[in-house]
Formats: structure tokens, sequence, C-alpha cells
């Protein structure tokens, strides 16, 4: 995760001078990490990408607020995260089943890896979707911030508005169905490797 | 599972259905313009607003200090306050259905007032809110109750169903109690007058949506999106929220027609699996199903009152019939009554009718068979009884000791036998009677 970049302060002093230009840069370093998480929480790479981009838009909004002695990396996702979350509930339909289907031509014609693989990685995939997607939006978001974003659990807790003790069950609870999901795409992995 | 591994599969998963060369910032650029556009625009607004308020001002005061101005005044006054047949008709609007302003409440639609709260059972919202909490005596096939909480001064009880893609939502106010946002509706919906118990009550087919590319939400009516059902009873607003594939209008109502404020919920969990077709369970005609299966199926010459054979299945695998009699024939949408499952047995093959397993089942535990399962008898035939169903959790499933949930399954030597009831209360006596009256020797 790109937690600190010189380059990062650079822009963000342009930002507050006006320049919008400087956005770019910041847009450049961490669009990837920004449309992940967003789609981890939404479930959805369009929305995921809206979501992306409207966070940009409010971080430069919000950008005088910004304590330039700290990484800008984890207070932008933190925007990330809040825009996700609020979607999600707006939404009140995250995780479409669309695009979950197995594309087998797309597996058989792939010179790189063999179908095998390549279907066992697509269970994996499908069943950590499923886990998230089972998830209630509070609790998924509790899971991206602890285990993709590193963030600690006190700062999940501030963010998402519940008690500790709250958090510590939800990312329990998550991680537990996670790996009941991902044990059975395992088996299903086994399986298939006969 | 260690953190770096889940870390990965969560990584591979989005970086798969991302892709990882997307470049964003065109699109943020192209936004960011009109933002900056719009800024502009506002900013003028703004000036030019102030300036008007500012000739308003002026005219005001010349108004309220010449005379000829308080005669202008008056009579302009009078023009607004006006009560003649000229006004214009005020459009009758449908009983306090209406189209807040979304964006002002939050921009979600009404959804964040169901904040993440803790679901707590029936029992708990009952000791803990001021009023009567109604529930469904009856819950439609497919859907289990997932909880329910307090919010404000209503009450949410929340059902979906089995595979999470659809659910219904039961909001009820205290006495006086205004409506959430959650339920609001659009004045161009198209309201549909119905009737629950004696009360008048609206129903409407259609959700607020908001696109990714939109700013403002609309109002978006047709199948297959939100259906809403809205009465009034004793100073008290009722709304059934119905999403998903299976809600419909006659699911809507007689959900609300079997409101109660007396025992406990049905649960029917799990739906027994359809043994074809995904829709209908049980779509064949008795005739249908023997042809189709093979063999004449054995009928109860014993029933409750009031139960009547709505049809049948077949399941090639295992070659098993199914009998769905209902309780409340007049409510189709209601599985609500007794199945009888039937298989003729051939020498040296397996009873394909499931054996009973009782206990819990979890993502950290083997399953542990515990419970009680009477052993008694069919006739001369032994038979197993069992009170209860599995109760899906979110960490596993154990079985839940339901009495609306019975079973009776037993064997002889040419057919297996299971009844099955859902919903309905019928007990180990009123089984074996109805296994008794079966003929056990047709063929």
């Amino acid at each position: 995760m790109p937690a600190f970049d010189s380059t990062d302060l650079g822009d963000i002093q342009q930002l507050r001078e006006d320049n919008h230009n400087a956005l770019e840069g910041l847009v450049e370093r961490h669009q990837t990490r920004a449309l992940r998480t967003a789609y981890l929480i939404c479930g959805d790479p369009d929305e995921a990408a809206d979501i992306a981009q409207d966070a940009f838009l409010r971080a430069m909004e919000k950008i005088a607020q910004f304590d330039p002695s700290r990484p800008f990396a984890p207070w932008f996702m933190r925007i990330v995260v809040n825009l996700a979350l609020k979607r999600c509930l707006t939404q009140a339909r995250a995780y479409s089943l669309e695009g979950g289907e197995t594309i087998w031509e797309e597996i058989l014609a792939s010179p790189q890896v063999g179908p095998e693989e390549e279907t066992s990685r697509r269970i994996l995939r499908e069943r950590v979707r499923e886990a998230l997607r089972r998830l209630p939006p509070r609790e998924r978001a509790a899971l991206v911030m602890r285990y993709y974003l590193d963030m600690p659990e006190a700062e999940i807790s501030r963010e998402l508005g519940g008690p500790l003790g709250t958090v510590k069950w939800w990312l329990h609870r998550a991680k537990a169905r996670l790996r009941a999901e991902t044990a059975l795409a395992g088996w299903a992995e086994r399986k298939g490797k006969g | 599972m260690g953190t770096d591994r889940l870390f990965m599969y969560l990584d591979d998963l989005a970086a798969a259905e991302t892709g990882s060369s997307k470049d964003l910032w065109p699109d943020v650029r192209t936004r960011l313009e009109k933002q900056i556009q719009m800024t502009a625009r506002k900013q003028r607004i703004t000036r030019a607003a102030a300036a008007g308020v500012a000739v308003l001002a002026l005219i005001i005061i010349g108004l309220v200090l010449t005379p000829q101005g308080r005669v202008l005044a008056g009579t302009v006054y009078r023009f607004f306050i006006r009560t003649d047949h000229l006004a214009p008709a005020v459009k009758p609007q449908p009983t306090r259905w209406i189209a807040p302003d979304l964006n002002q409440a939050g921009g979600d639609a009404g959804y964040s007032e169901l904040s993440m709260n803790a679901l707590s059972s029936l029992d708990e919202l009952r000791s803990r809110v001021p009023f009567t909490v109604m529930a469904p005596a009856v819950v439609p096939a497919g859907y289990r109750f997932q909880g329910g909480f307090q919010e404000e001064n209503h009450v949410v009880l929340q059902f979906a169903q089995e595979d999470d893609l659809g659910f219904i939502l039961l909001i009820q106010s205290g006495p006086g109690g205004k409506a959430l946002t959650l339920t609001a509706v659009s004045e161009e919906a198209t309201v549909e007058s119905l009737q629950v118990g004696e009360n008048r009550a609206e129903f409407v087919s259609g959700v607020f949506i908001r696109k990714a590319d939109e700013t403002e939400f609309s109002w978006m009516e047709g199948e297959a999106v939100q259906q809403t059902l809205r009465w009034e009873a004793n100073r008290r607003m009722f709304t059934l929220i119905g999403r998903g594939e299976g809600v419909s209008k006659e699911i809507l109502l007689a959900f609300a027609n079997s409101l109660t404020d007396q025992g406990k919920l049905v649960q029917v969990l799990p739906t027994p699996a359809p043994l074809s077709g995904v829709e209908e369970p049980f779509p064949l005609r008795l005739e249908e199903v023997e042809k189709t299966a093979g063999f004449a199926a054995v009928l109860p010459s014993e029933l409750p009152d009031s139960y009547q054979l709505m049809g049948g299945a077949y399941q090639p695998e295992g070659k098993v019939v199914e009998l769905w009699f209902s309780e409340r024939p007049e409510e189709p949408v209601l599985r609500q009554g007794l199945t009888i499952r039937q298989v003729v047995l051939t020498e040296g093959e397996v009873n394909p009718l499931p054996r009973f397993v009782l206990g819990t089942y979890g993502v950290d535990q083997s399953p542990q068979v515990q419970g009680e399962i009477t052993e008694t008898r069919v006739g001369e035939w032994p038979a197993q009884y069992v009170v209860g169903t599995w109760q899906l959790e979110e960490t596993g499933a154990k079985w839940l000791a339901d009495p609306w949930m019975t079973r009776l399954r037993w064997q002889t030597d040419t057919r297996a036998f299971q009844l099955s009831t859902w919903g309905a209360k019928l007990e180990l006596d009123d089984l074996l009677r109805i296994a008794a009256s079966m003929d056990q020797g047709a063929e």
C-alpha cells in the first residue's frame, strides 16, 4: 500500500493552491487500491469506478482538512470506504450475481494456465465473492478495512461508529464465513485435481 | 486463515473484477471540469440572488413608507389569498404517500434508516417497545425470519429468502407514528386500493432509483422492483416492503392478513427442496404425478378439516413422489400444510428418503448428532418422529425444535413414506392417524 509518498505532499500542496491538475498524480498513485476497495465493499466494478472517482473529487474538496504530517493514503481510503458503504446502503442490492458464471471458452483458450488451475482460481474467487455478498454492508466494510487496508480495529470502530467489541465480532464472523467458503473452494480444487 | 492469505483472496477477487490497468483520470477530469463550471454558475446565481434581495428590500421599504405603496401591497396580498372558484384545483393525493426530498434525507432513499442495528428476537422486541408488536402467523414458503429492530417509534421485522436475493420488511409504527422515508413512494405512483382486514390499504409496485451516473432519484415502476403494501390500523402505520423473485401482491396481502399480536412466528425454513421446477414446487396434478412416476400414489383417507390436495411433483432421482396438502387452500401462496413423500422400494436399493439427523452443524465443528427422535409404529411398521427443522445461522446450522414443523417417516416392505408439516400444528397422534389411514398395501 502506498502509505507515504513525498510526491503526494507536492500534489496536495498544489491542490491547496487551487491547481486542480495536481489531482492527476494522486489519481495515478491511488486509483488501483481505491477501485479495489470500493469493489470489495459494493460488489460492482462499474459502481466501484464511480465511487473511486467520487472519492478523488471529495478528497480535493476536503484537502484543506488533511493533515500533511500524516500519510495521505489512509485518510483517502477512509473517504473511499465511507462513500462505498453509503452507496451500498443506497442501492440495497450489493453484490450482483451477474458476471459470476464461468466462461469456459475463455478458460480453454487461455494458453498461460491450464483449465484446471484457472477453474480452481475462479471457483475460489466465486466463493470469496459469495462470502462477501452474504455479509451485511457494514461488516463487509469492517472486513475490507481490517484485512485489505490493514486498519487497526479501534480506527474501524471510530469510522463505522460501532463499539470495538461489535467490530471484533463482525470481523470474527466475517472471517469465519470466508474461511468456510474458501475451504469449500479448496475442496473443489482438490477434487478437480483428482 | 492467515491475514496474508485473506488479503491475497480479497486482492485477487478485486483485481480480477476491476482490471489491473484502469485509468480513472480521464473520467475524474471530466467530472472535475463540470464541477468547476457548476461552482462558477452557482457563484453567479448567488450574486444575482443577493442583488435581487437588495432590490426587494428597497421595494418593501417603499411600500411600507408611502400611502400608495400600502394600497398596492394590500391589493397584491388580497390577490394571493383569494378563495374564488378560479383558484387552481388541488390534485388529490393518496393518503400519506409522499415523495420526500430524498437527497435531503441523506441521499440514500431512506435505507440508512435501516441502520445496521443488531437484530433482536420477537420476544425481546415485544418486551422492549411500549406498543404491541404484530407479527405474521405464517411466513411464505422460502422466507425466514431474520430478526427485528427498533428504529425510533417503529419496529422493523426482517424476512429474507433463503438465497438472500429477496426480502420482506414489515415496518410498523407506534400509535401516531409518522412514516419512515424508506416507505415513501412517488406522487406519480400508480396506487391500487386493496383491503387488509377492515382497513383500506394501498399497493404500489415501484421504487426510487438513483443510477450510478445520476445525481437525482427517479421513480421506477414495474415488476421485479419493489412492492409496497401499506395501511393504517388503530392509529398505527403498517408497511410491507417486498423485493425479489417470488414476492407478489398476493403474498404481501396474505402476509398482512395473517398479522397477529399473539403467539410466535412460524418458521418454515428450510423450504422443502422443490422436486421439479423452481417457481412452483408442486405443479402436477395427481394423475400426472402417477403417470410420470409409473405407480399409483398411496393417499390418506383421513385428513384434518380444510386440508386439500393442491398438487404434486415427481423427483426422478430417487423416483420420489411428493404430494402437497394445504391447510389453507384459499391462500395457495402460503405453504402451510402437509407434504407426503413416498417411494416404491426395490429390493437391494437404499431408501432414498433421507434419514433424520438432528443437531448442529457449523463452520468450526463437525455435525453433532443429537436431539430426540421418537421411535414409534405405524401399524406393524417401525416409524420415527421428530419435531423441528434445521435453522440456518451465520456460522452454520442447528436443529430448531419448532412445534409447527413435524416429521414422521416409516417404511414397509414395499414403500417408504415421510409426512412433513409446514407451519401446521399437527403432532405425533395426528400424523399417526393420517399414516394409519393410508392404504399400505397399494401398489
